[in-house]
């Protein structure tokens, strides 16, 4: 009983910042499947839907800021896409790769530029922000329910592939680029439709995450946007449910790990604290490394064979 | 005769080399820090480390073809080992706080107890040394099961084991070594470099981290031009065909790889006796973004493209630029714009700019003496289409 | 009779359902120039591949110079999909050594169905999974199908690059330059090369700036330059017209001459095939369905068939 008292608030939160890293994980798997690119820039993108939030809502009501939040980091990502990807069709994978990194490295850079660096209070949103009790423990609404949400925008989006026209260029272009090009699908709006779907499931899941800390600062898009790729390579990139799945793995793992001291010096297993949380991100990575080198396709990934 | 061709550019380089480095060890004793140009120590100083981190990288990155984001690790244990190991007895205790140092030797006072001034010099150079091997030990380790990897999934595994290497050494309970979260300081750093020769003192405060560099910037474009370095380069052409044509792809990929963390290691050692202080939580992916961006800049695949980078990366961002941080830049006071963290964006931008239109950086894949031999060939090209249309 | 430098037995190569190479079974005798044809897609380049360890079979084994090379093995992903013929003779539990030649059909089967010693290699992956550039190193060496030159070298390193297998020095030596004397010779036996093949005076242009015909004759340069015993040429006259291919025919024809080289080629030029081969092998859908001397090829029903498309239930 201990044990499931000790460890449930960990794995509620788990369960919710897993959520949280699905919806950033979409935009990487999505992109990647189509473009065969890590979209280095997406992590900031996430942190910038936080800095627009907390400058938007000072100005105005949070029923206009939130879709206008919404729509502009929508245009923030197909600007990228159009300004530092589309010109790079072409060129070696490693020169989009290195573009996304420059991206990065000037989205954070301006970020810094503009809010002096200093913390920026994300604004608390009326509802979400609430206390609620379940299973006699306090926590934020917005915890319990990112995983509903995220579960029904994952399903709006499979639904969206499998049987709209857009979907179905998507996943022709992701099964053989030239292919679907020479076939007369329109690949430039492919891809921005993608970005777009990208962005805004990232848009909602910075809303979601940040509610639940304190503040945005220009670095803070870096980590979650990682772990958010490694759930995408864990579930095999390219594959949606794939990216969900390593989130909520990652997601609980993580938040459980940060939590172990506790846990397991209530439960007597050792009597002081160890320090497991500073690997809480160094277990992600520890995962994905093991992914990668056991079955670098990933859960749901599927196989290929260079040609000879 | 193409033997002594060879010789005679070799043996201009060197002299070349042996100049610059000469003109250092000048400017080290006529520029006080107090000095205006002092920046141009400064720059000379740092330009050195990240010049050498950036050329390691280069050698992995542009050379073999593998994209590895994992630098900023490998400068990190170098960092904290040569830290380590230069920390003098009486500041031990003073450093590490909080902890017991597992680790009480410091290299430059044995050696100083022995040898003098001259043996400082020599506990440095050894801990520099054990830095890269260290790195090199970590890089072999993560080599292992990473290198089998392609590209971007190679990229994102050593980027997670520099984060992974990050956590490890701010880890509380490895504190007795690494002083876990906190940082390591007071050991021997660039300000206290000196040579005492009879009456006279030598300054080698900037001398010191531009030898390191210079040593092993030469080393790896031995290595680039040795038979290795041309295997490299067919790895990163055609691995196929280097395979079929006898290269061991794991072999080779791992002598890059272990040699280039090495290099960085050595590089995080010097930037430690740079800067004065180690600490982990410096040596983030951002670092290693920057040392690519430095390698991008000048063009991948070049040595001298990625020196140049760096230094005007460092002068730039240390020196020409810092105006747009403070107010006032080329005369226009407007510190409403000018104002901190203003250099990074134009910065930034500038660096868009050549990822997206001068996608070669400054050298291509050029070196130096391929600069100047393209030209002769012009020009006699020039003089025969002359002779032609007469 | 020459000596035997290369024997495929049985070799199938199988992706998920489809069985791109089936119970191949070839060889090839020192000196000789053998052909391997048949229709697109019949598995002649997987054949190769198998041959040259980029991928390891579902069954069968390689014996190059009288030594295993390839094989299956238990360890190996594939053979547990691989049901079908064969498919436990050549587990790495029996020994290879002691096969009657395959000509003699009644005493291989004899050979195949009584019991045999455990493998001395059980456990050796030396013998068992050899990666490309080991067999490359045992003397074995090939050219591709679509050209793979090192873009960013010039002709002489291309051919250069070749011979870093055959050093004696070690890393040290190499960025020390103590290896002057091997690194001198080896540029002087690339020279000599590139002479004999004719591309000296192309040596310090880029490999890719050369004309189409010319990148085929330096991949059989580089592939001489890992003094190979048998060279493996898949499809070289492949986008030629007449007057290279007549030109190829005769310089693989000097290759022979010149280096006493074995060779082993896919090739769909009939004109070149039947002109400089000595043996023919015949593929069609992963299946060996004719071998012979080149007349006896030409007259075969089944080849004409294969080449011709007869209808699969006319055939039957």
């Amino acid at each position: 009983m201990d044990l499931l008292q000790s460890t449930l608030p960990y794995l509620i939160s788990g369960i919710s910042v897993g959520g949280q890293y699905a919806l950033i994980a979409i935009g990487y798997t999505m992109v990647y499947g189509i473009l065969r690119l890590i979209n280095f820039a997406h992590g900031d993108v996430f942190m910038v839907a936080g800095l627009v939030m907390v400058y938007l809502s000072a100005a105005m009501p949070l029923y206009i800021a939130i879709p206008l939040m919404i729509l502009l980091t929508v245009a923030l990502g197909f600007t990228i896409e159009r300004v530092a990807y589309k010109p790079l069709r072409n060129a070696p994978r490693m020169s989009v790769m290195i573009s996304a990194i420059g991206v990065s490295y000037l989205i954070q850079n301006l970020a810094l530029y503009i809010t002096g660096g200093l913390n920026k209070n994300y604004p608390a949103i009326p509802w979400i922000s609430d206390k609620v009790t379940i299973f006699g423990m306090e926590t934020t609404r917005v915890t319990v329910i990112t995983p509903f949400l995220t579960v029904i925008l994952v399903a709006a989006l499979v639904l969206l592939i499998n049987h709209t026209k857009i979907g179905m260029a998507m996943r022709a272009v992701s099964r053989d680029f030239e292919t679907a090009q020479l076939m007369g699908i329109k690949i430039n709006s492919v891809i921005s439709a993608t970005f777009i779907i990208g962005t805004f499931l990232a848009a909602i899941g910075s809303m979601l995450y940040f509610t639940n800390y304190p503040g945005v600062v220009p670095t803070s898009g870096g980590m979650p946007g990682l772990k958010a790729f490694v759930a995408a390579v864990f579930g095999g990139i390219g594959s949606i449910p794939g990216a969900v799945i390593g989130a909520f793995i990652i997601g609980i793992c993580e938040s459980i790990i940060k939590g172990l001291d506790t846990i397991l010096v209530v439960n007597g297993v050792i009597t002081e604290q160890v320090g497991f949380s500073t690997f809480s991100d160094a277990f992600t990575f520890a995962l994905l490394i093991i992914v990668l080198v056991f079955k670098p396709t990933g859960l749901f990934g599927e196989k290929t064979t260079d040609k000879v | 005769m193409l033997q002594k061709k060879d010789n005679k550019k070799n043996f201009i380089a060197l002299i070349v080399v042996a100049l610059f480095l000469a003109l250092v060890l000048v400017l080290d004793q006529v520029i006080k820090p107090t000095d205006k140009m002092s920046m141009l120590l400064t720059v000379l100083q740092k330009g050195s480390v990240y010049a050498l981190a950036a050329v390691s990288m280069n050698l992995l990155n542009g050379f073999t073809g593998l994209f590895s984001l994992g630098h900023a690790g490998f400068m990190l244990v170098g960092a904290y080992t040569y830290a380590i190991f230069t920390i003098p007895a009486e500041s031990r205790d003073t450093v590490y706080q909080y902890y017991d140092a597992a680790i009480r030797v410091s290299f430059p006072e044995v050696l100083r107890s022995g040898l003098g001034s001259f043996g400082t010099v020599l506990g440095v150079v050894l801990a520099v040394v054990l830095a890269g091997l260290v790195a090199a030990v970590f890089a072999w380790l993560i080599g292992l099961p990473v290198l089998k990897l392609k590209s971007d999934y190679l990229a994102i595994a050593t980027l997670g084991f520099a984060e992974i290497i990050r956590a490890v050494f701010q880890w509380g309970k490895l504190g007795p070594v690494t002083n876990g979260s906190n940082l390591l300081k007071s050991f021997e750093r660039i300000s206290t470099f000196k040579l005492t020769v009879g009456e006279t003192t030598i300054k080698m405060s900037t001398f010191v981290p531009v030898l390191i560099a210079t040593v092993c910037i030469a080393l790896i474009v031995l290595l680039v031009n040795s038979t290795y370095g041309r295997s490299f380069k067919a790895i990163r052409d055609d691995e196929i065909a280097a395979e079929a044509m006898g290269i061991n792809l794991a072999k080779h990929k791992m002598i890059s790889f272990v040699t280039s963390s090495f290099f960085a290691g050595v590089a995080g050692a010097t930037m430690a006796m740079v800067l004065g202080i180690a600490q982990a939580s410096n040596f983030k992916s951002a670092m290693t973004y920057e040392i690519l961006l430095m390698v991008v800049l000048g063009g991948i695949g070049s040595i001298t493209g990625s020196v140049i980078g760096s230094v005007l990366f460092v002068a730039a961002s240390e020196w020409w630029l810092r105006g747009l941080d403070s107010g006032v830049f080329l005369g226009i006071n407007a510190p409403g714009i000018f104002r901190n963290g203003f250099r990074l964006v134009v910065f930034s931008v500038i660096i868009m700019v050549v990822v997206l239109f001068f996608r070669k950086g400054i050298m291509g894949d050029k070196e130096l003496p391929d600069l100047l031999k393209p030209r002769a060939k012009k020009a006699s090209k020039k003089a025969s289409k002359k002779e032609v249309t007469k | 009779m020459s000596k035997n430098i290369l024997r495929v037995e049985n070799a199938t190569m199988q992706f998920g359902g489809v069985v791109a190479v089936d119970n191949l079974s070839m060889e090839v005798n020192e000196g000789e120039i053998v052909a391997l044809i048949g229709p697109n897609g019949a598995g002649k380049t997987t054949a190769f591949n198998v041959i040259t360890g980029v991928y390891a079979p579902s069954n069968g084994m390689v014996t190059f110079d009288g030594e295993p090379i390839v094989r299956n093995h238990p360890q190996g992903k594939m053979k547990k999909l691989y049901k079908g013929e064969n498919s436990t003779m050549y587990t790495a539990a029996y020994v290879p050594a002691g096969r009657p030649p395959m000509e003699d059909e009644e005493a291989t089967k004899a050979w195949n169905d009584a019991e045999h010693e455990r493998d001395p290699f059980v456990g050796s992956d030396k013998v068992l999974a050899p990666t490309p550039d080991k067999i490359t190193e045992r003397g074995m060496a090939r050219t591709f199908q679509n050209i793979r030159l090192w873009k960013s070298q010039t002709v002489f390193t291309n051919v250069l690059i070749a011979k870093h297998m055959r050093r004696t020095h070690g890393l040290f030596s190499a960025i020390f330059r103590l290896n002057r004397k091997e690194e001198q010779q080896q540029r002087e036996e690339v020279l000599q090369l590139l002479k004999i093949v004719g591309l000296e005076d192309v040596k310090d242009e880029l490999a890719t700036s050369l004309p189409y015909g010319k990148q085929r004759r330096l991949e059989i340069a580089r592939a001489l330059a890992t003094d190979p015993k048998l060279l493996l040429l898949d499809e070289p006259a492949a986008g030629m017209n007449p007057q290279e291919t007549l030109e190829l025919t005769k310089f693989i024809g000097e290759i022979r001459d010149n280096f006493k080289m074995t060779i082993l080629l896919i090739e769909h030029h009939m004109d070149l095939v039947m002109d400089i081969s000595d043996r023919i092998y015949v593929l069609d859908f992963g299946k060996l369905i004719a071998s012979g001397v080149p007349e006896e090829i030409q007259n075969n029903e089944r080849v004409i068939d294969a080449y011709l498309g007869v209808a699969d239930d006319a055939e039957d």
